[in-house]
């Protein structure tokens, strides 16, 4: 009787479903699903993730919305924001447009028309249409004609930067991220405001891929 | 039951996907694989497709796949179900998640990131390759972490072209340090010819129950070197990287370790099945009690089958279209004139048996060029 039941437990123990197995199904039916976007996001690593870039965005709209030079001025200054010189020096491939367009998009809503943004990244398209208003190709449109395209006063510039450590013994990745945010006087050349972000990610694999 | 025929596809699958020892460049195999293969496989079915839609000029499947490696890559697998199972003594290592040794997970970086080049991205293309950078970093053994000088140049190249002297300077001095005679950038060179020769390193079974793998180089060719031709001068081109020595200076690895105990579980479970087998037989043959004979000998049947069952084998996926060697060199766009260069590749100094091919340069948005061949 003994033999049988110690038979029939190793049967059981080798026929018994794999522990994955039933959270593999569970996956299998999970449908896709909104998420929010300053919540961490189901594929985790080091990278900076949605919640990064949402969290950053805010950070520094809130920030340039107390910068009196910006936002006090007697005359709503000309700013850029897009991508051109925010660099990426860092080791993580992402698309900069990401973060700038945010902050463009939600700085321009918030600051109510008292700052303009210039569409620099965009000239190619207003200067074709300067050009076939000038040549009597179109019309002038509503709003007139201006002597040339708007010129600027201020422009985002910045930069990503990365330190990567990895720990061989433990599989253990970490990246400190740091985005530095700064407005230049396009002008005379000086930085009229500045910020950071920086945050340190960790994240440790399974041994099997070590 | 659907678990042991699961385990029995998997080991079948692993024996489907050797290595092939010819670059095929028709994608459709491995469509069809992505499809029937699933999760277990997807990242080596993309990285298969990536090479191949790369090197057919269809950039923007290639960089679909090399993204979705990427992102799998980069995923953190800690409670998915085929890490368990790859864990597990039921299971061979085949069984989980293909995310590639780190020299093939590196390979991925470095694809992707002379896309980004050729888009004229060289800040997400600088990026690239240093991830790719840090995925050698895995290396167990010191003295070659992070020492693949292919990369390592890559990004000094990227930021070259970036303008940005002192991070091309610092990423040139870390590839003098590996490969001291490297010439290096010159500050007026805007063209990079990149040529790959032979065939992806190969990851063969050894040991018991193939619970570790050897690398061998790949076969089938015979060059490992290449020049470039314009009109009667002749340049070398420098075999910055040879990707069979990144596999296999790699050092043990920690699943080794879990593929050696069930090694061990293995051996002492059939050990047992057979001590006992055999004790039930002899009890039987002097006449014992048939009952307990019987019983002993079921148990015994029992721990063969267990034995039989428990796997330990090494998983040898590998990612088949790799080159073997990688070589470069950069020139001022005027050094190599109007004419149309030809790369021949050579075994040491003499020609092999291929015909040299003529260059294409690409022209990046940014006015820069870069011409890719490979050998075969």
């Amino acid at each position: 009787m003994r033999v049988l039941l110690a038979a029939l437990t190793l049967g059981v123990l080798i026929t018994a479903p794999a522990p994955g197995d039933a959270q593999r199904r569970k996956r299998d039916k999970q449908p896709s699903l909104y998420q929010s976007l300053d919540s961490p996001g189901a594929v985790r690593g080091v990278a900076a993730e949605s919640q990064d870039i949402v969290s950053m965005t805010d950070q520094m709209m809130r920030d340039l919305l107390t910068v009196p030079t910006l936002m006090n001025a007697a005359v709503a200054p000309r700013v850029i924001i897009d991508a051109s010189y925010f660099r990426n020096e860092s080791s993580q491939i992402i698309d900069k447009a990401i973060i700038t367009d945010r902050l463009r998009v939600n700085l321009a809503r918030s600051a109510a028309g008292r700052v303009r943004f210039v569409g620099r990244e965009y000239v190619d398209a207003v200067q074709m249409e300067r050009d076939l208003k000038s040549e009597g190709k179109v019309d002038v449109g509503t709003t007139g004609r201006t002597r040339a395209i708007a010129g600027a006063d201020y422009r985002l510039v910045g930069r990503i930067g990365t330190r990567d450590a990895i720990d061989v013994r433990t599989g253990v990745k970490e990246r400190y991220s740091v985005y530095t945010f700064e407005l230049l006087d396009l002008e005379y050349g000086d930085l009229v405001w500045s910020n950071i972000y920086e945050f340190k990610k960790a994240a440790q694999d399974s041994v099997v891929y070590r | 039951m659907a678990r042991w025929r699961e385990a029995v596809a998997i080991g079948v699958a692993g024996c489907m996907i050797a290595p092939a020892h010819a670059f095929d460049r028709d994608p459709k195999p491995f469509i069809e694989r992505l499809q029937s293969e699933g999760d277990r496989n997807r990242v080596l079915n993309q990285m298969e497709l990536g090479v191949r839609y790369f090197w057919a000029d269809s950039l923007n499947d290639a960089g679909a796949a090399l993204d979705n490696c990427i992102r799998d890559i980069e995923t953190v697998f800690l409670n998915d179900p085929s890490v368990t199972k790859a864990r597990s003594r039921w299971y061979e290592e085949g069984a989980k998640t293909f995310k590639g040794e780190p020299y093939e997970r590196a390979m991925v970086y470095y694809y992707r990131g002379l896309m980004y080049l050729q888009a004229g991205d060289y800040e997400n293309a600088r990026a690239a390759f240093r991830q790719g950078s840090m995925q050698d970093a895995f290396a167990e053994e010191e003295q070659n972490q992070a020492d693949f000088a292919l990369l390592l140049f890559l990004e000094a190249w990227a930021s070259h072209l970036n303008g940005d002297k002192a991070l091309r300077d610092e990423a040139l001095d870390r590839v003098k340090k590996i490969k001291a005679d490297f010439l290096g950038i010159a500050d007026e060179d805007d063209t990079l010819v990149l040529a790959e020769t032979g065939y992806a390193p190969r990851k063969l079974g050894d040991g018991a129950n193939h619970s570790y793998f050897v690398y061998r180089r790949g076969k089938g060719f015979k060059e490992d070197h290449a020049s470039i031709a314009v009109g009667q001068q002749v340049y070398a081109l420098y075999p910055i990287e040879d990707i069979y020595w990144q596999a296999s200076t790699r050092g043990g690895r920690e699943i080794d370790q879990v593929l050696e105990g069930h090694v061990r579980f293995k051996n002492r479970t059939g050990d047992v099945g057979s001590a006992l087998t055999q004790g039930a037989t002899a009890f039987s043959a002097m006449g014992g009690g048939g009952g307990i004979a019987a019983g002993v000998g079921a148990i015994g049947a029992l721990a063969s089958l267990i034995s039989t069952s428990a796997k330990a084998r090494a998983d040898t996926r590998t990612w088949s279209s790799l080159p073997d060697r990688v070589h470069v060199a950069t020139f001022r766009s005027t050094t190599l004139g109007s004419e149309t260069p030809t790369v021949s590749y050579l075994v040491g100094d003499a020609p092999s048996e291929l015909a040299p091919a003529s260059v294409t340069f690409r022209t990046d948005k940014r006015g820069h060029r870069m011409a890719l061949v490979r050998s075969r």
